[in-house]
C-alpha cells in the first residue's frame, strides 16, 4: 500500500455538502451531550461576531489558521502531504523569539521583519529534513514530518528549560523572558484587524497569483496532480518536491513567529493548540486554492472563537470545534456519498 | 445433439449510458475451442464477465450444459465449472504458484492449509495437462509466459470444463503463443470447451473451430474456421475493407537527430530491460521498433526520453549529449516530442484541464510568456486553434482531460507533442485503443511530420502498423536489438522470426 | 546503565505499540491504506477508561475500549469502502476527529479538562506469580505484567499463521496485492477489508486499554502521544509482517523504556523523549532495503547487463 498523496479536483458541491453533514454531525453530539441546540448555536456566533470582542478574536485565531493553512497549502499543491506544520511552526517561533529578544536596540521597521526572517529560515530548515529524505531516500513524508513535530515540540521545550527559561513562575508551561517592544507586531488601536491578518491576506492574495499565473505555480500544480507526468513534461519533481516543502515550512515557521509576536510575546512550551493540524483542515477544506483557504480559514476562525467563548458561558468543551472541522473534511474526499447501495451496480470482479 | 456448453441469450450490460453488449447471442460447444473475436471495445470481455459472473446487472438468460444459472459472483461461476484467464493475471505476487494454484479452495490438515499437499497438486495437475512448472517458485519470479500457465493451473485445480481464454497471446513471444495453442487443442481433446478472445487473426486461423464475431457491442456474424479467411474476418470486425496505406514521399534520410550509443537500463523492477542497444534515426525517415510486447520497448521509449536512468551508454540528440540533473527536460528542449505508450498515467494528467495538459508540454515557450508569468488567455488561443486543426472533439478547453474518449485524448495528446514542431518524435505505441478512423489520421500526422523532414521514432506491437509508417525497422527481443531491415526488404515472415529471436543464417 | 531490570518497562510500553501495529498488519495486508491506528487506539484508551469507570470492572473496560476503536475504523471504513475516501485525508481527518471527540466528551461526561484519573477507574489485573517472581530474569517477563502482553506476543503467531496457513489469510494477501486475483476466485474483497478493520479496531482498542488501564490507570487527552504513529511506521517498515512488526515494536518500546530510564538521570527530560520519535525516523532511513537500493544505484553505473 502506498501513502503517497496526490492533489485532487474536490467539486464545490461536495465542499458544501461535507460542511452540512458536519454540522449536522456535529449537532448530534451537541444532542448528546444533552445541551440545547440553539444555545449551543447562539453562542457560536455571539462568541464569533457578536461584538467588536469577539470579531477580534475571530481574526486572531482566523490569523493563525491562515497561516498555517497557505503552508499546507503550498505542500499539498505539490503533491506533499506536509504533517510538520506544527513542528515547523514550533521551531519558527522559538527561532523568532530568541531574536526577538535578545538582538536588543533595533528599530522596531528592521526588528520586526528580522524576527520573522529568523522564524521563516528555521521552519525551512526543519521542512528541509523530511523534504529531503523524501527525495533522495524515498522515505514517506508522512511519517517523517509526523515524528519530527514531536521531537520539535520536545526539542524547544528543551532549550527553554535549560537555556532561556525567564525568572518567575507562569502557569504550568516554560516561558521565555518577552520579546522587545520593538520585536511586537504594531497594533491598531480598538480595531480588531492585526498586522497578522493583513500579513496573511497579503500572503493570500500572493499565494493566488503565485499559482494561477506564474510557471513555476504550474509546474507545482502539474507534479502535485500526476509527478510521472510531471516528469514526463521535463519539469522536475524533485526540486518542486522541495521547494514546496521549504516554501510550506516557511510559512509554518513565519505563523509561529506571527503568533509570538502578534499575540503571545513571549515563548511559551505547548503554546499551539494544534495549529499545525487546524491548517491542514483549512488546507484540505479549501481544496488548496487560494480563496478556498482564505474563507476555510475565516469559517474555522469563527468556529473556534465561538467555541471558546462557548466553553466559557455555557460549559461546553472548546473540542466540539474540532469534532465538528474533522468531520467535515471527513466528507471532502468522498467520491459518493450513498452508504447504502441497494442496487449493486458494478460487479464484485470491480475493485 | 449434446447439450451445448454455454448458450447466452438476449444478453445486454449498460454502463451508465453506454451499451456495452445489446442483445448479444452467444453459444460454445464442448470439444471446441471457440474464437471471440472483434476490435478493442466491441465488447468481448464485457459478454465474457457476465459469464463468469463478474458482472451481474446484465438482462438476458445464461445456460450453462442446458441448465439455466444466475450467477452472483464468479464463485458461483466456478461451482458451475467456468474458469477464466484474464488479460490481466490475477495472481498474488508474493505467493507460490502452489499457494496460487489452490488459493481458491485450498487442501487442509488440522484446520490449517497443507502448503505439502497443494504443492502435489500443483505437481499432478501440471503433468496431467503438460503445464510444467515449479510448484515452489514465487509468482513475482516467473516469467509472463509461466503466470499464464498458473493462471490456467489455478481454473483447472477448481475444476473449469469452460474456460475463457482474454486476449492470451499479448503479452507471449511467438513460441509461447504456439505452446499455448498446443496445450488449448489438449484441453479441447479432453472434451473441454475453450473460448478464446482475441482480436488476432492468425491466432483465430490456427486454433479454433469456429469463431463469433462482435463489432461495438453487437454480434456481427457466427462462422465455421474453415469456411472463412482473415480478410473477411477484419471485414466483420471493422465493418468495411481496411485499408492502412499511407501515401508517404519518397525515402530522402538527411543528417543524424537521435544517436543512442550502447544505452542499457533497468526496468522499474529493477530487472535488466534495455541491453546495449545502439542505431541513429535521421532527419525524414520513420524508424519503426517491431517486437513482443514486454521485450523493452516501453523501457526503450522512456530510457532516451530521460524517463529511466540509463545504466550505461549514451544518448545524443541533435548531437548534445542528453544526461544531467532533468534529462526530460533537456531532451525537450532539443526538440524531442514523445507520445507515451502510457497516456492515462505518464501522458496526461487525468485531473487537469484540457488546456493545462496541452501546456504542460510547452508553457516554457516564449508564445505564451509575459513578463514573469505565463500568459493564460494566449495559451487558451493556441489551445482553442490546436483542438480545431486536430479534429479533437471536446467540450470546453477546461473541461478535465478524462471526459475525452481514447482516441480523442491521443489527438490532443498528439496534437501538444506537435506543436513545438520536434525535431524528433517518439510515438510509442500511438493508436493503442484507437478506433480505426482517429488511427487513419494518427498515420497521416506522423508521416506529415516525416514529410517535413523531421525524425521519427515509432514503437509498436502492431506489426502492421510498423509495415505501413516505417522507412527502416528495427526488431527488439529481450531487451536488444537484434536485427535491422530497410523497408523494401521486409516481410511479415521475416520480421515475425526476428521478432521470435531467430536471427537469420547469414 | 542497561540491566536485566528494563526488560519488564519494555514489555509494558512495547504492547500497546505491538497490539496497534498487529492490527495494521491485517488493514495493510489487505490493502486498505489505513492510517487511523492513532485515532483508534485514543478512543480505545477512552472508551476503556470509560467503561472500566462506570462498571468498576476492568473487563468490561476492555471490551469498551475494543468497541471503540472498532467503531473508529468503521467509520473510516464506511468513508474509505462505501464513499471512496483518499485514504491519507480520511485517516488524517479521523485521527483529528478521535481527539476531537474524547476531548469533548471528557468534558461533557466528566466536566473536567486535561485528565481523568479517578479511584473508580478499575485498572487491569497484574500477574504476581509466587515462585516465578523470585528467579531472576524470568521474573522480569512474569511479573506485574497484564495478560494483554502476553495477549500481544501470541498474536504475533497467530497473525502469522493466519496469514501464511488459513483461507482468510491468503484472501487477505490477495485483497492487498491484487484485488483482482481475490475477486475472481470468489473472495468479496470489500467484505475481507471489512473483516480487517474490524480487526484493526480491536487489537488498536486493546492497544489503548494497555494503555490506559494497564500501564497507567487514567485518561488525559491526546494521551496516545503518537504511539499510533509509531505503530504505522513499524507496520511500514516491517512491510506488514508480524514478526517484523514484533522486531520494530522492540526496539521502539527500548527505546522509550530506556527514555524512561534516563530520566530518572541529571539529562533532560525533554532530550529524553525525543528519542522514540528520532528513532522511528533513523530506522526509517536505515532500511535494510534502502540501503541496497543505495548499492543496487551506485552499482549501476558500473556494471554491464549481460545478455
Amino acid at each position: 500500500m502506498n501513502f503517497e498523496f496526490r492533489q485532487r479536483k474536490i467539486k464545490p458541491s461536495i465542499i458544501a455538502l461535507s460542511i452540512c453533514i458536519g454540522l449536522v454531525l456535529g449537532t448530534v453530539f451537541v444532542l448528546l451531550g444533552g445541551y440545547n441546540v440553539l444555545e449551543v448555536y447562539s453562542y457560536l456566533i455571539r462568541g464569533s461576531l457578536g461584538s467588536v470582542s469577539a470579531l477580534s478574536s475571530t481574526i486572531r485565531w482566523t490569523t493563525a489558521f491562515l497561516l498555517c493553512g497557505i503552508a499546507s497549502g503550498i505542500a499539498f499543491k505539490g503533491g506533499m502531504f506536509n504533517m510538520g506544520t506544527e513542528g515547523q511552526l514550533y521551531m519558527g517561533a522559538i527561532s523568532a523569539t530568541l531574536v526577538g529578544i535578545y538582538c536588543k536596540g533595533l528599530p522596531a521597521i528592521a526588528h520586526i521583519p528580522l524576527c520573522m526572517l529568523a522564524g521563516m529560515v528555521a521552519g525551512a530548515i526543519w521542512a528541509s529534513i523530511p523534504a529531503l529524505l523524501r527525495v533522495y531516500w524515498n522515505t514517506s513524508e508522512i511519517v517523517v514530518t509526523l515524528m519530527m513535530n514531536y521531537i520539535a515540540i520536545n526539542f524547544t521545550s528543551f532549550l527553554v528549560k535549560e537555556y532561556f527559561l525567564t525568572t518567575g513562575v507562569f502557569g504550568d508551561s516554560l516561558t521565555t523572558d518577552e520579546l522587545a517592544a520593538t520585536a511586537r507586531f504594531p497594533v491598531f488601536g480598538g480595531s480588531p484587524i492585526s498586522f497578522g491578518f493583513i500579513l496573511g491576506t497579503l500572503l493570500i492574495i500572493a499565494y493566488i497569483l503565485f499559482f494561477t499565473k506564474s510557471k513555476r505555480g504550474f509546474e507545482i500544480k502539474v507534479s502535485g496532480v500526476n509527478p510521472d507526468f510531471a516528469k514526463f513534461s521535463g519539469i522536475s519533481v524533485n526540486k518542486v518536491r522541495i521547494s514546496v516543502m521549504l516554501m510550506s515550512g516557511m510559512v509554518a515557521g513565519l505563523a509561529g513567529a506571527a503568533e509570538i509576536m502578534g499575540v503571545q510575546g513571549r515563548f511559551l512550551s505547548g503554546f499551539s493548540p494544534d495549529f499545525g493540524t487546524s491548517g491542514m483542515l483549512v488546507a484540505l477544506l479549501g481544496n488548496s486554492s487560494g480563496i478556498g483557504i482564505y474563507i476555510s480559514a475565516i469559517f474555522m476562525g469563527i468556529l473556534k472563537a465561538g467555541s471558546l467563548t462557548l466553553e466559557r458561558s455555557a460549559g461546553v468543551s472548546r473540542a466540539l470545534a474540532v469534532v465538528i472541522q474533522a468531520l467535515i473534511i471527513c466528507f471532502v474526499s468522498v467520491k459518493t456519498l450513498k452508504v447504502f447501495d441497494f442496487k449493486k451496480k458494478e460487479g464484485s470482479g470491480k475493485e | 445433439m449434446t447439450k451445448l456448453a454455454v448458450d447466452m441469450q438476449q444478453i445486454t450490460v449498460r454502463f451508465g449510458k453506454v451499451i456495452a453488449n445489446n442483445e448479444v447471442d452467444f453459444q460454445a460447444e464442448w470439444g471446441e475451442v471457440h474464437g471471440l473475436v472483434g476490435e478493442n471495445g466491441a465488447g468481448k470481455t464485457t459478454l465474457m464477465r457476465v459469464l463468469y459472473g463478474m458482472y451481474t446487472h446484465h438482462e438476458g438468460t445464461m445456460l450453462i450444459n442446458g441448465e439455466k444459472v444466475a450467477f452472483s459472483s464468479p464463485k458461483d461461476a466456478i461451482s458451475k465449472g467456468i474458469g477464466m484467464v484474464h488479460q490481466h493475471f490475477s495472481l498474488v505476487p508474493s505467493m507460490t504458484v502452489a499457494e496460487n494454484v489452490v488459493i481458491g479452495r485450498p487442501p487442509y490438515k488440522k484446520g490449517l492449509i497443507d502448503l505439502k499437499k497443494s504443492e502435489q497438486i500443483v505437481a499432478q495437475l501440471s503433468a496431467e495437462y503438460g503445464l510444467e512448472i515449479d510448484p515452489k517458485m514465487r509468482v513475482s519470479d516467473l516469467t509472463v509466459g509461466l503466470q499464464q500457465r498458473v493462471e490456467i493451473l489455478k481454473a483447472l485445480y477448481l475444476g473449469a470444463e469452460i474456460l475463457i481464454m482474454d486476449e492470451p497471446t499479448a503479452v507471449l513471444t511467438p513460441q509461447e503463443i504456439k505452446q499455448l495453442m498446443e496445450t488449448l487443442r489438449s484441453l479441447k481433446e479432453k472434451g473441454k470447451c475453450i473460448i478464446l478472445i482475441t482480436h488476432k487473426l492468425a491466432e483465430v486461423r490456427m486454433v479454433t473451430d469456429r469463431i463469433t464475431v462482435m463489432r461495438a457491442g453487437v454480434v456481427t456474424a457466427r462462422v465455421n474456421t474453415a469456411d472463412t479467411d482473415e480478410k473477411k474476418i477484419a471485414m466483420m470486425m471493422v465493418g468495411r475493407e481496411v485499408i492502412l496505406e499511407v501515401d508517404k514521399q519518397p525515402f530522402h534520410p538527411g543528417e543524424t537527430v537521435l544517436s543512442l550509443k550502447n544505452i542499457s537500463c533497468f526496468d522499474r523492477m529493477g530487472l535488466p530491460a534495455v541491453r546495449d542497444v545502439s542505431f541513429d534515426v535521421h532527419r525524414g525517415e520513420v524508424v519503426g521498433i517491431a517486437g513482443v510486447q514486454g521485450n523493452g520497448q516501453s523501457e526503450l521509449a522512456d530510457a532516451v526520453a530521460g524517463l529511466l536512468p540509463l545504466s550505461h551508454g549514451e544518448v545524443f540528440l541533435n548531437g548534445k549529449l542528453m544526461s544531467g540533473g532533468n534529462v526530460p527536460l533537456l531532451c525537450r528542449e532539443n526538440g524531442m516530442g514523445h507520445i507515451h505508450d502510457d497516456r492515462i498515467h505518464v501522458g496526461s494528467a487525468a485531473d487537469l484541464s484540457i488546456r493545462d495538459n496541452f501546456l504542460a508540454a510547452m508553457y516554457r515557450s516564449d508564445a505564451v510568456k509575459k513578463g514573469p508569468f505565463l500568459d493564460y488567455s494566449k495559451a487558451n488561443e493556441i489551445v482553442e486553434e490546436n483542438v480545431k486543426k486536430y479534429k479533437v472533439k471536446i467540450g470546453k478547453i477546461t473541461d478535465e482531460i478524462s471526459s475525452l474518449s481514447g482516441g480523442n485524448m491521443q489527438k490532443l495528446i498528439i496534437a501538444r507533442e506537435m506543436y513545438m514542431q520536434p525535431r524528433l518524435l517518439i510515438a510509442s505505441q500511438p493508436t493503442r485503443g484507437v478506433d480505426i478512423g482517429a488511427t487513419e489520421f494518427i498515420y497521416q500526422q506522423i508521416i506529415h511530420h516525416r514529410d517535413q523532414g523531421n525524425a521519427v521514432l515509432l514503437i509498436s506491437n502492431e506489426l502492421s502498423e510498423i509495415l505501413a509508417l516505417s522507412d527502416r525497422i528495427l526488431v527488439i527481443y529481450k531487451g536488444s536489438i537484434i536485427g535491422e531491415l530497410d523497408r523494401a526488404q521486409a516481410t511479415e515472415d521475416k520480421i515475425g522470426l526476428l521478432m521470435a529471436g531467430i536471427r537469420p543464417e547469414t | 546503565m542497561i540491566t536485566a531490570s528494563i526488560i519488564a518497562p519494555i514489555l509494558r510500553v512495547m504492547t500497546p505499540i505491538l497490539l496497534c501495529a498487529l492490527g495494521g498488519v491485517y488493514s495493510e495486508r489487505s490493502g486498505t491504506g489505513n492510517i487511523t491506528y492513532e485515532g483508534s487506539m485514543l478512543v480505545g484508551t477512552f472508551t476503556g477508561v470509560v467503561g472500566s469507570y462506570f462498571t468498576g470492572s476492568a473487563l468490561v473496560g476492555v471490551l469498551c475500549a475494543v468497541a471503540g476503536g472498532v467503531l473508529v475504523n468503521l467509520f473510516y471504513g464506511m468513508l474509505r469502502i462505501k464513499m471512496g475516501g483518499d485514504n491519507v485525508v480520511c485517516g488524517f481527518a479521523v485521527n483529528s476527529f478521535s481527539i476531537g471527540v474524547t476531548t469533548y466528551l471528557l468534558r461533557t461526561i466528566f466536566h473536567t479538562n486535561g485528565t481523568l484519573s479517578d479511584s473508580r477507574i478499575q485498572g487491569l489485573y497484574k500477574l504476581r506469580i509466587p515462585v516465578l517472581k523470585d528467579i531472576p530474569i524470568i521474573k522480569y517477563f512474569v511479573t506485574n505484567q497484564t495478560l494483554l502482553v502476553y495477549f500481544a506476543l501470541l498474536m504475533v503467531f497467530v497473525t502469522a499463521i493466519i496469514l501464511k496457513r488459513t483461507k482468510f489469510g491468503f484472501a487477505i494477501r490477495a485483497c492487498g496485492e491484487n484485488p483482482m486475483a481475490a475477486a475472481t476466485v470468489g473472495v468479496n474483497v470489500n467484505r475481507t477489508r471489512w473483516i480487517c478493520l474490524v480487526i484493526t479496531g480491536m487489537l488498536c482498542g486493546l492497544g489503548g486499554a494497555q494503555m490506559a488501564l494497564g500501564n497507567l490507570t487514567q485518561f488525559s487527552e491526546d494521551m496516545v502521544g503518537g504511539r499510533g504513529f509509531i505503530a504505522l511506521a513499524a507496520v511500514i517498515l516491517s512491510k506488514a509482517t508480524p514478526l517484523g512488526v514484533l522486531c520494530t515494536a522492540l526496539l521502539f518500546g527500548f527505546a522509550e523504556a530506556y527514555a524512561n530510564l534516563l530520566q530518572l538521570t541529571s539529562i533532560s527530560s525533554y532530550l529524553i523523549l525525543m528519542i522514540p520519535y528520532a528513532a522511528v525516523i533513523l530506522i526509517l532511513v536505515l532500511q535494510p532495503e534502502r540501503l541496497k537500493e543505495l548499492k543496487r544505484r551506485i552499482g549501476m553505473r558500473r556494471k554491464l547487463p549481460q545478455v
